[in-house]
């Protein structure tokens, strides 16, 4: 471009254009925006700083230069098809995007937003002119945001959570590295690879090229996320740093819960079995079986347990449901289940021992409404048969099934357990003769529902109308049976059923 | 009055004004959250009688029955009442009279008498 030397004497409208045109110079050569006007054999008539930084040249160094030869590649290619098409159609081209290098940052991925337009000279196109824009902090912060949220789901996933870093391993590559791997600090103190390969000892890699993000939750320190840069050259900086660090969190809650979810489920099995006695004792002169099945999938302790045990010369028989469930719920259950044993040591009747029971809970725990609801029956050997004794706090009455086919209830009413100071309980007694069993149960038995449809009292009294005189092992099985086969689906709550038969 | 024992119904009503609070369906561990934070929308009046209507409640369990006590508890501790409708011999007025629950809480089958 050719510079008109300043004359003086200059017509006001030729100074006027003169301003203009260098007013339209500075804003072209200040721009943040690169820019270019290219020939029609794409060779370059004028380009500012910006554009020509692109290849770590200057402005005025391009001119006449092709640009495929004036920018590294792949823009000479990039920007071809488009300046064709400017030129055979005579429209506009807008916005875009171009993922090239930038010789300012070479260790950076760039992206680039173009436009492309014809310059016109008395209708003929004479010139293309061309704006890019480095929009690349932009889309890497797109990327970011979808990788995390990507992330998100793969760590929400119901798998194992070393399946679940496996993905999240493989989701951060290539956006965020070459490499990625994913190490766990192990309870032991041991270290152990679960995603990614190893990195191996010896490559040397400087901070430029490589982030290692704790896995951290509850402020510890779980393990690390490695990200390495390497055939792509690519470099880190702070803001993959940040998306690292939020990576690290993430996956880090992710092992966290997983471990607690074990936790859990390891202190519910070790309670749920501290609620009943391990095996059934033998009892001379009494067949017993028992029938329990814990609510769900194990993670919640259950509320109902059962017990059989000598005291004295008799036995005693309980099974009981504290309400609600989990590790508070299961606290009560154990305290409960273990007192009865304390405090039947005597030969004091089963309305006694629930009257304590109802003291010792309150004594231990306060009164509250989280209560319990029990059946306590002793049992004493007479002539060829057994007396047996009953009282129920709150719980559902016991059945005397009788060999010949009758089966009837067993014992008044009482108050639940817990809630309490005073309670009302009462003892009633059977005679049960060889082939007479009691039969004592939790409402989850006969509150197994299908489509709404309980189970119900009605219909375990005709089923172990059915079963009189069978062996309790055969009761309690045929029992399980029924009402799995009635609920067909996931038990809503826990069930337990304790049979005891005089041996014929 | 019949009701077609559904396997997730449940509803709850409050009148704040006068004190009620009206269940229907199945008053167990999923829904007893529900019943338990009516009862304490209607505490916020401190009505003198708190009415807690359960005769259209199919199926009563005990974290069901353990929100009923609570809430008498509270009411004790404050010099109010808790007055439980129920059907006499229906589910709830069963487990009711199972517990002896009776004996600690007024229950009445009619809702004029709760009042009173």
């Amino acid at each position: 471009m050719i510079e008109e030397p300043s004359a003086p004497g200059e017509a006001p409208e030729a100074w006027e254009l003169r301003e203009s045109r260098e007013l339209l110079d500075t804003i072209i050569t200040c721009a943040p925006v690169g820019f270019a006007l290219l020939d029609p054999a794409m060779r370059v008539v004028r380009a500012n700083e910006t554009l020509a930084n692109i290849g770590g040249r200057s402005g005025d160094d391009l001119v006449g230069e092709r640009a495929q030869d004036a920018l590294p590649p792949p823009w000479g290619e990039a920007l071809a098809g488009p300046f064709r098409r400017v030129l055979e159609t005579g429209e506009p081209v807008d916005d875009l995007e171009i993922a090239a290098p930038s010789a300012a940052e070479p260790g950076r991925d760039h992206t680039w937003l173009a436009s492309w337009y014809p310059v016109r000279h008395e209708g003929e196109i004479v010139a293309v002119g061309v704006f890019v824009t480095d929009i690349s902090d932009r889309v890497r912060a797109e990327r970011g945001l979808q990788l995390l949220f990507d992330v998100g789901e793969a760590l929400d996933a119901t798998l194992g959570v070393e399946e679940r870093l496996g993905r999240l391993a493989a989701l951060v590559v290539p956006t965020l590295g070459d490499f990625c791997t994913i190490e766990m600090l192990e309870p032991t103190g041991e270290i152990r690879v679960v995603a990614g390969d190893a990195i191996l000892a010896g490559t040397a890699v400087d901070g430029e090229r490589l982030i290692a993000a704790p896995l951290r939750a509850r402020a510890r320190d779980l393990g690390t996320l490695t990200l390495r840069m390497g055939p792509s050259g690519r470099t880190y900086d702070d803001a993959d740093r940040a998306i690292a660090l939020q990576l690290g969190r993430r996956a880090g809650i992710a092992v966290d819960n997983a471990r607690l979810y074990d936790a859990q489920l390891r202190i519910a099995d070790t309670l749920q079995r501290s609620l009943l006695p391990p095996a059934l004792p033998e009892v001379p002169g009494i067949e017993a079986a028992a029938l329990y099945s814990p609510m769900g999938d194990g993670v919640e302790v259950g509320g109902d347990f059962y017990d059989l045990f000598a005291a004295g010369p008799s036995w005693v028989a309980v099974i009981g449901d504290v309400c609600g469930k989990g590790v508070e719920a299961a606290a009560l259950t154990s305290l409960a289940r273990h007192s009865i044993r304390a405090l039947t040591r005597d030969d004091a009747p089963p309305s006694v021992v629930l009257e304590r029971l109802n003291a010792s809970i309150i004594a231990e725990r306060g009164l509250e409404a989280r209560f319990s609801t029990v059946a306590c029956a002793r049992l004493v050997p007479s002539g060829s048969g057994v007396t047996a004794t009953v009282s129920r706090a709150g719980h559902p009455p016991p059945l005397v099934v009788r060999s010949a086919g009758r089966v009837d209830p067993l014992g008044r009413p009482g108050t639940l357990l817990g809630p309490f100071a005073e309670v009302r309980l009462h003892d009633d007694a059977a005679e049960l003769t060889p082939g007479d069993a009691l039969v004592l149960y939790t409402d989850g038995i006969t509150e197994a529902r299908r489509d709404g449809e309980m189970f119900g009292e009605d219909r375990l009294r005709s089923l172990l109308r059915d079963l009189a005189g069978r062996g309790a092992e055969e009761i309690a099985r045929a029992v399980e049976r029924a009402v799995a086969a009635h609920h067909g689906g996931p038990l809503g709550d826990d069930l337990a059923l304790l049979v005891l038969r005089v041996s014929p | 009055m019949a009701r077609e024992a559904d396997k997730d119904s449940f509803e709850v009503a409050t009148d704040r004004a006068r004190g009620v609070v009206t269940v229907a369906g199945d008053l167990d561990l999923a829904h007893c959250q529900d019943l338990r934070l009516a009862i304490l929308a209607v505490e916020e009046t401190r009505p003198p009688v708190l009415v807690v209507d359960l005769r259209e409640v199919v199926h009563i369990d005990s974290t069901g029955l353990r929100v009923i006590l609570d809430a008498s508890t509270r009411a004790e501790a404050d010099g109010r009442r808790v007055v439980v409708v129920v059907e006499p011999g229906g589910p709830v007025g069963k487990v009711l009279e199972l517990t002896l629950v009776t004996d600690r809480i007024e229950v009445v089958g009619d809702p004029a008498a709760a009042q009173g």
